[in-house]
């Protein structure tokens, strides 16, 4: 298997902002995140629905009911395995992964032996200790409370997209990057434009203290992280603890930068028609690919209601990507109203939206594992060219930017609706109406020299 | 307007904190950029001299920035401070609602405006629709992409 590792090229102005600490304390963290890669290629596999989680011979139908008797076996934190007897049991990550986890709590000591700051310290303790212990909510809060640090680290079991069986238990994932103050600021005042101008809703999980955000020019990723290159996240990813002690959006400028070179460009290029790609540099669509990435991480953070995993099951992540992307371009309204960004920055921002929605469509050539994203972005896909709002000729598309911003206000509805209190059968039927991957096929011709990873 | 005659508007307080940026960036700043440069030369070889690309960069930056305040300074208009108001000027903070939201800004020439601080442009969308709108009134904004329907519950 491939390794998940991923390294980042900086600049050496930035990582010359470091203080002479922070500099001794880097190099650790980057050997500590690159480790967490052991651990995610043994729980990886693309072959089977539920990875390496759950025994490759067990039915949805048997795993259900042994956790009707053990609820340990739907822990997010536990791999299901079968016992001498055959059935079913669930053993600690902490355990299972002990090894590796020794290594890198041993990484994370070293690390927090050598820092002066006394929250970042802290949070290395506690992180350190968590990891070996499974227990992650005192690091959650002291990563919370971290303050005045300009390295950004985490380690652990967070996202849930390699459980394609129940959407439930966390795969292995670590980044270590240098926090860009001003792009930081900036992130925190397009967030603090969305909170004033959303509306009220009783479902809303609510974190008590406005969402933090944090933008970093990342070093290094390994895990899943690594291996999807997420552009964005959102920290602690567990409902209970966000809602009692806040939540944290993570920005990767490295990620961002290179999805836009590799691919957001070059299909921009290969799908747009010369004429229309004229009206819109790679400057303004490098910017327009900023905002979108950012403008989704808020909106996901903003639409989070209570209930909606368990009610959506296997599809709320479909459902809370395509509701990030079209509540995420439907709240930058604000953002032109008020003059923070112009027409045509919206514009590149819609562009680039379609042209993300490409880059899951080739990254699915080789590897499912952002397949809930590319749904997502299939079900907007298909809504805009039914709807009249793309227009597609071999392989070429127009957008109609007025009546693609309608019709995605009209979708952001539909969807939050659906993660506020839409039920499963009918979140079904409308995923059976839209959700098609067979559109993207008419742009393959195109699109063919654009390689996935 | 050709570009060159137009006048930038601003309030008297707004004209004091840019007059007091430009003093800052023409007595403090661009004595300590020199120095940091100076300095950065004696590291020797200017080729691979990162801390010197640095300074040269931000003393770019700076004398951009000063160069923009002296155009600023030369064609500003003040406007005076707003007594209470039946309608829309600049100057004026608004309360209005959109969406089922309330909203609350006040309306000030382009270089004073400052979204995160609710100070939002005469020339931006909303800016140019709510000038000259009374309480109770419903604006509705329009772009070539976007339409937003504004009621203004009140002028402060």
């Amino acid at each position: 298997m491939k390794s998940s590792v991923r390294t980042f090229k900086l600049e050496e102005k930035i990582v010359k902002g470091l203080t002479a600490t922070e500099k001794k304390i880097l190099p650790i963290l980057v050997q500590a995140v690159k480790q967490v890669d052991k651990i995610f290629l043994v729980q990886e596999n693309d072959l089977y629905k539920g990875a390496n989680l759950y025994p490759h011979d067990a039915t949805r139908e048997e795993i259900e009911q042994a956790a009707e008797d053990n609820s340990r076996i739907f822990s997010p934190f536990t791999i299901v395995k079968r016992d001498n007897t055959g059935k079913l049991i669930a053993i600690d990550y902490h355990k299972e992964y002990s090894k590796v986890l020794a290594s890198v709590s041993s990484l994370l000591q070293t690390a927090s032996k050598h820092s002066d700051n006394k929250s970042f310290k802290r949070y290395l303790e506690t992180l350190s200790m968590g990891l070996a212990e499974g227990k992650y909510q005192e690091s959650d809060r002291a990563w919370l409370a971290i303050k005045d640090s300009n390295i950004e680290v985490i380690i652990g079991p967070h996202e849930r997209y390699i459980d394609k069986l129940f959407f439930i238990k966390r795969a292995y994932q670590a980044s270590v990057g240098i926090i860009d103050r001003e792009k930081t600021q900036r992130a925190k005042f397009i967030r603090d434009i969305f909170y004033t101008t959303t509306g009220y809703r009783p479902q809303r999980i609510t974190p008590p203290s406005i969402v933090d955000v944090q933008v970093q020019n990342c070093i290094v990723m390994s895990g899943f992280l690594g291996r999807a290159i997420f552009s964005r996240q959102h920290l602690p990813s567990d409902t209970e603890t966000t809602e009692r002690y806040g939540s944290r959006i993570l920005g990767y400028l490295s990620a961002i930068d290179f999805k836009f070179e590799r691919f957001i460009n070059p299909i921009f290029n290969a799908i747009f028609e010369k004429n229309f790609r004229a009206s819109y540099s790679k400057k303004l669509l490098e910017e327009g690919n900023y905002y979108y990435v950012l403008l989704t991480a808020i909106a996901q953070q903003l639409h989070r209601y209570r209930n909606s995993r368990s009610r959506l099951k296997e599809l709320f992540p479909i459902l809370d990507e395509a509701n990030s992307v079209v509540s995420g371009i439907t709240h930058a309204k604000h953002l032109v109203l008020k003059g923070v960004i112009d027409q045509k920055t919206l514009e590149a921002i819609m562009i680039a939206q379609i042209c993300w929605a490409f880059s899951e469509w080739i990254l699915y050539r080789t590897s499912n594992l952002r397949e809930d994203y590319l749904k997502g972005d299939a079900l907007i896909f298909n809504f805009l060219i039914r709807e009249g709002a793309l227009q597609e000729k071999s392989g070429i598309s127009w957008p109609n930017f007025a009546k693609m911003f309608f019709e995605m206000e009209n979708l952001a509805v539909i969807f939050t609706r659906f993660l506020e209190e839409g039920e499963y059968l009918e979140a079904q039927e409308f995923l059976s109406k839209y959700l098609s991957l067979e559109p993207f096929k008419d742009f393959d011709q195109h699109l063919i020299k654009i390689k996935p990873l | 307007m050709p570009f060159m005659d137009k006048k930038f508007i601003l309030t008297r307080q707004g004209l004091v904190s840019l007059k007091s940026e430009y003093d800052e960036l023409t007595k403090v700043k661009r004595t300590q950029i020199t120095k940091r440069i100076q300095t950065a030369r004696e590291f020797g070889d200017l080729s691979e001299n990162s801390e010197y690309d640095a300074a040269k960069e931000e003393q770019s930056l700076l004398e951009t920035r000063i160069t923009q305040l002296e155009d600023v300074l030369k064609r500003a208009e003040i406007i005076e401070p707003v007594k209470k108001a039946d309608f829309v000027v600049i100057g004026s903070t608004i309360v209005v609602e959109i969406e089922g939201e309330k909203d609350e800004f006040t309306i000030v020439g382009t270089i004073e405006a400052d979204p995160s601080k609710k100070k939002i442009s005469n020339e931006s969308p909303v800016g140019t629709a709510m000038l000259g709108a009374k309480v109770g009134e419903v604006v509705e904004v329009v772009t070539p992409i976007i339409r937003a329907k504004y009621k203004i519950l009140e002028i402060k």
